[in-house]
């Protein structure tokens, strides 16, 4: 009896642990990628938008989805939905293998199916509707495996699979193989195999000839879609044209775990401690596989863009502290972040640097930098091309979902424009969410009233640095744009940090010099400390007159600090190894080995 | 057993109260009050000419309200109905009504319920015009982006009905790019589309049969582009082009869109040739959107001189020009005439259409540039080809902000379908209007959608809406087919 309380007790603790880990994993060590999941995708509360996506095959799944990952937006709910979700996974996967084989030896590995979703779902790619579609599925086989006497199980196999396939999608697929090899089991078990034998031959002739003809009949009647997308339909993997290796691992697992559980003897007699063995293999197996899934460069930038689009640039400094930029749509973010906590001139070769990479991102054929290009273009005040980005970002997600961050943004630039009609079709639509309602009623207050935008500290913001006079916008010439946009506003300091900042990093003195007249002009306190290095540094090169060199509106400590960088750095051919302590943070140091 | 009476009778009481409050609510009285001006409604269908096989004309309050009614009055017969906020008319009877005042005028009144008072409005008029609108329509249905292509489809929608379906979606055509389906006006069955990819090519329908040709050659910059039909549907007018896309910075403006370079070509379909003329590819100018007329001895295009690009953009106007061709010899003229002089207007021109008779060039007008969705100023103009008057027609092109621009004829040539971007800028729709004998036209009016709030919650544009008299005979499948298989190739035949 103690043992049976300890394995029963193992067997909570596993199912616990489960839990406990995702819910840990995904609110704490991996979050960021949660809520930048949710906004890719827009739920609408709406009887017609239900319709739209239901009415499909696999459109169920695809609806519970995502009104699940609308929840994402809150921290720890979407752990809590994933742990929840995967521990019903694993239930679900024991109650069928239990009955196949229910040796507590065998248990953990009714975790691996779920084991191996959590690790999917650490990848951008695969979605929560395609744990909802194999959930369905095998929930579907549960309850078939309950339903007594042969005849009706056969007679309701036909309507339950088609009923998957229509509510889950591909999994139908899962839930008819395992149907069959149900039916092989019991009998073998029963040992009526001669006896039932044509009447499950042919019934497993039929059952195989609905899983291929269902996209068949979908495709040809219904709905025309690729042959692929009939059987699978696109709510498995957000790259609608391919099925990834590790979803077909995936959907084979619940066949092998289900023969392995019939083939394994069902007691084992010596010791019950032998449970130990899977479980640890199972904790081994989740580790190892979570470790090899996850990916932490991603994390990190979804990190910097989660405080750059909730306004956090304080935070997206502090979050630099731990983890520096490692590429340049984190170091864009950063850059940002600086530039609007004021700190650009004053911080930004503190960390690694790339040249003008690290302060715009181009144009590419992707949603990722588009989308976080737009933050950079909107804040700088180019609507326009903010507005572009957004909607070409719309128009390139994977999985053709519009991105509710990207219809906000279009919302927010059409009401900059004034275009008020447009940005009240895409409130509209905001109305309809949950976490966006509020803002979309609040937004819809501005429409039409120009002194409440002109005073919105942003969109008023806004309203007075946007172009003037027409020209075009190319973010592989931004020195012009920015350029233009000081001729009209010279005021503008982000623009000018912009700016100046783009000559230094690709080492132009005498562009950067050129605009040092307007930064008298401008309402600086003091000189950002970069901007002072450079000056002290270009004015050095130009001449060596002392007079004109005192001259030069630069502290003591930055000259002393030149000095002194200057004496080792003509002194010592190991000057880059010697300067790295001290002056790695200045411009000087970029300008010289960067 | 008692409780079953106790739930039946508490059951009773149910139904006797809700009956007592819905008679109550019946028999409330109403205030009534007259209103001036017509009703705030959407789409605004007041006073418009309509086509007898149009579509129920559903439409919706625009204002808050409890309840609208509507009574449709002809001389032979009248169609009343309500809603709460939406007028959805039976598609029996509205048809029935239409075609039993064909030529006649029908008097629309509108009441709104608000607060207890009944509005009645002034009444307006729909004119059921004698000559039909041709039933097919074909739009490409995309979101109004930029360069970025998302999902995009072909559809064709029944004008007198609701009924829409796909004939190409890119969906299952790896994502390929699709445009430009144009119709022959002169050759119920033909048209064409493009498919941009690398086994993409230009789709010739022709009653059906599908041939897909891909027009790139050696000798011309780019593929077929901007085309029409020959009256005969032997050859198709091609522009060849480098189309080069500019983001604009003020607020007012969005892309421009322009070429560096462009000339004509002519695809011949019973040869797989493609010819030219040294007239309609002159290197030091830039020819696009080629019309034939309606005898087919004349081609129709826009010409305008080389400028420097982007810098100069706004001096980048083009004319509206002729020249004579010979379909028996392939060989064209040696004469332009020029029908609009950008200079002379200071506009530039884009997208001639004749009309099927003959009578009538249709072209969009606005300040500079070649591609007119953009432009907010983009106009419709008709110019008679017998006198050359040039009409600016008022009642297309009045109190719009937004750009006019792709429009296509009905095979009667008494009706014309355009894309207009005048309810809010960003999101083209198809609008109809109807000529009268002098030319004048009628006040445009959006298509008719099953549910009138349809155009709110729908984020695509209906982008080159094109009529047909027939049904265009092939589907997605067959486009599907189509894009697996090898594109014929054309070969360049120099003329001199």
């Amino acid at each position: 009896m103690h043992k049976f309380d300890n394995i029963a007790i193992l067997k909570k603790l596993l199912v616990v642990g489960l839990f406990v880990f995702c819910v840990v994993f995904f609110g704490i060590f991996y979050n960021y990628h949660l809520h930048f999941e949710e906004q890719l995708q827009l739920f609408l509360l709406t009887g017609w938008y239900f319709r739209d996506i239901v009415l499909v095959p696999g459109g169920f799944i695809n609806y519970l989805g995502e009104f699940f990952i609308q929840f994402y937006h809150l921290p720890f709910a979407g752990a809590i939905i994933i742990g929840v979700l995967l521990v019903l996974f694993q239930q679900l996967t024991a109650n069928i293998l239990n009955r196949v084989n229910y040796n507590p030896v065998l248990y953990p590995l009714t975790f691996i199916p779920a084991l191996n979703y959590m690790m999917l779902l650490c990848d951008e790619f695969f979605v929560l509707s395609g744990l909802i579609g194999i959930m369905f599925g095998i929930g579907v086989v549960a309850l078939y495996l309950r339903i007594p006497g042969l005849k009706i199980r056969l007679f309701l196999s036909v309507p339950l699979i088609i009923l998957v396939y229509f509510l889950s999608g591909g999994t139908y697929i899962v839930a008819g193989v395992l149907m069959i090899l149900w039916e092989i089991l019991n009998m073998v078990r029963e040992k009526s195999v001669l006896k039932n034998i044509w009447t499950n031959a042919i019934w497993i002739v039929v059952i195989i000839g609905v899983l291929i003809s269902i996209p068949l009949i979908v495709r040809n009647y219904i709905m025309l879609t690729t042959p692929l997308q009939a059987v699978v339909t696109p709510y498995y993997y957000k790259v609608v044209a391919t099925v990834p290796n590790a979803l077909m691992v995936l959907w084979s697992l619940m066949p092998i775990l289900f023969l392995i559980f019939w083939l394994f003897p069902k007691q084992f007699k010596s010791s019950h401690k032998l449970i130990f063995i899977p479980a640890t293999a199972l904790i081994v197996f989740g580790w190892y596989g979570i470790g090899q899934w996850t990916n932490m460069s991603s994390e990190r930038i979804k990190g910097y863009d989660f405080y750059i689009r909730t306004g956090q640039y304080d935070k997206a400094i502090r979050y630099a502290e731990s983890y520096p930029p490692r590429n340049n749509l984190a170091l864009c973010m950063l850059n940002l972040a600086l530039a609007k906590s004021n700190q650009l001139g004053d911080r930004m070769f503190h960390y690694q640097q790339n040249d003008i990479q690290g302060l715009f991102l181009p144009f590419q054929r992707e949603n990722v930098a588009p989308m976080l290009g737009n933050e950079i273009l909107f804040s700088l005040g180019f609507v326009n091309a903010a507005q572009r980005f957004a909607f070409e970002s719309m128009e390139t997600t994977p999985n053709l979902k519009k991105p509710v961050r990207m219809i906000k943004r279009l919302a927010e630039t059409n009401l900059v424009n004034g275009e008020y009609l447009v940005a009240e079709k895409y409130l509209n639509l905001l109305k309809n969410t949950m976490f966006y309602r509020k803002w979309a009623l609040d937004t819809d207050l501005l429409l039409h009233n120009e002194d409440l935008i002109n005073s919105h500290p942003l969109y008023g913001y806004l309203r007075n640095v946007k172009a003037q006079d027409n020209y075009f916008i190319d973010i592989e010439k931004m020195p012009e744009a920015l350029s233009f946009m000081l001729r009209e506003n010279p005021n503008n300091r982000l623009a000018f940090e912009y700016l100046c900042s783009i000559y230094l990093l690709s080492k132009n003195p005498g562009r950067f010099m050129a605009g040092m007249p307007l930064l008298m002009q401008m309402d600086y306190q003091r000189i950002p400390i970069h901007f002072q290095e450079a000056i002290y540094l270009f004015m050095t090169m130009r001449t060596d007159n002392p007079e004109v060199l005192n001259e030069v509106p630069v502290t003591d400590a930055i000259r002393n600090q030149l000095h002194q960088y200057a004496n080792i750095y003509t002194s010592y051919p190991n000057a880059k190894q010697l300067l790295q302590k001290d002056f790695a943070n200045t411009y000087w140091y970029y300008f010289h080995f960067e | 057993m008692q409780d079953m009476l106790k739930i039946r009778k508490n059951i009773q009481i149910i139904v006797v109260t809700f009956l007592f409050l819905a008679v109550s609510n019946s028999c409330q009285s109403y205030v009534s009050e007259n209103v001036s001006g017509h009703p705030d409604i959407y789409p605004d269908y007041t006073n418009i000419v309509i086509p007898f096989n149009i579509a129920p004309l559903n439409f919706m309050s625009n204002d808050t309200i409890n309840r609208i009614r509507v009574r449709v009055v002809g001389q032979h017969s009248e169609l009343t109905t309500s809603g709460s906020k939406k007028i959805q008319f039976s598609m029996r009877r509205f048809k029935r009504l239409l075609h039993g005042h064909i030529g006649d005028t029908l008097k629309v009144e509108v009441q709104k319920l608000k607060d207890g008072v009944w509005y009645s409005y002034e009444r307006f008029w729909w004119f059921v015009a004698q000559q039909p609108v041709d039933n097919y329509l074909t739009y490409r249905l995309i979101e109004p982006a930029y360069e970025v292509w998302n999902k995009l489809n072909i559809s064709q929608r029944e004008v007198s009905s609701f009924s829409e379906r796909i004939l190409a979606d890119n969906n299952l055509t790896d994502g390929a790019c699709m445009n430009c389906h144009i119709s022959n006006v002169h050759n119920a069955g033909q048209s064409f589309f493009h498919m941009r990819h690398a086994k993409g090519g230009t789709v010739i329908n022709q009653h059906g049969e599908l041939r897909k040709i891909d027009t790139r050659t050696d000798s011309t910059m780019s593929p077929g582009i901007y085309g029409n039909w020959h009256p005969s549907g032997r050859y198709i007018a091609f522009s060849t082009n480098v189309i080069i896309p500019e983001f604009h910075s003020h607020p007012d403006k969005r892309m421009l869109v322009y070429d560096t370079a462009s000339d004509l070509i002519v695809l011949d379909l019973e040869t797989n040739e493609v010819f030219s003329s040294p007239m309609i590819s002159r290197p030091d100018r830039m020819e696009t959107f080629p019309e034939f007329s309606t005898d087919g001895k004349t081609l129709y295009f826009c010409v305008a001189d080389t400028v420097l690009l982007p810098t100069d953009y706004k001096k980048l106007k083009y004319s509206l020009c002729s020249i004579s061709f010979d379909p028996e010899t392939r060989t064209f003229g040696n004469v332009i005439d020029t029908l609009f002089c950008s200079e002379y207007y200071d506009k530039t021109v884009s997208q001639p259409r004749v009309s099927p008779n003959g009578q009538y060039l249709m072209f969009t007008v606005f300040d500079y540039g070649t591609f007119p969705i953009w432009h907010p100023d983009a106009r419709l103009y008709l110019m008679d080809l017998e006198t050359g008057d040039i009409g600016k027609m008022p009642e297309v092109n009045k109190d719009i902000n937004y750009s006019n621009s792709h429009h296509s004829w009905s095979s009667n040539s008494r009706w014309f379908v355009f894309a207009s971007k005048r309810d809010n800028g960003m999101f083209g729709k198809p609008y109809f209007s109807w000529l009268d004998e002098n030319g004048n036209a009628s006040k445009p009016f959006v298509l008719p959608q099953r549910d009138p709030e349809f155009y709110d919650y729908f984020y695509k544009s209906f982008n080159i809406p094109e009529l047909f008299e027939e049904n265009n005979k092939f589907d997605l499948g067959d486009i599907e087919r189509l894009f697996n298989m090898e594109a014929e190739i054309v070969d360049f035949v120099k003329n001199d």
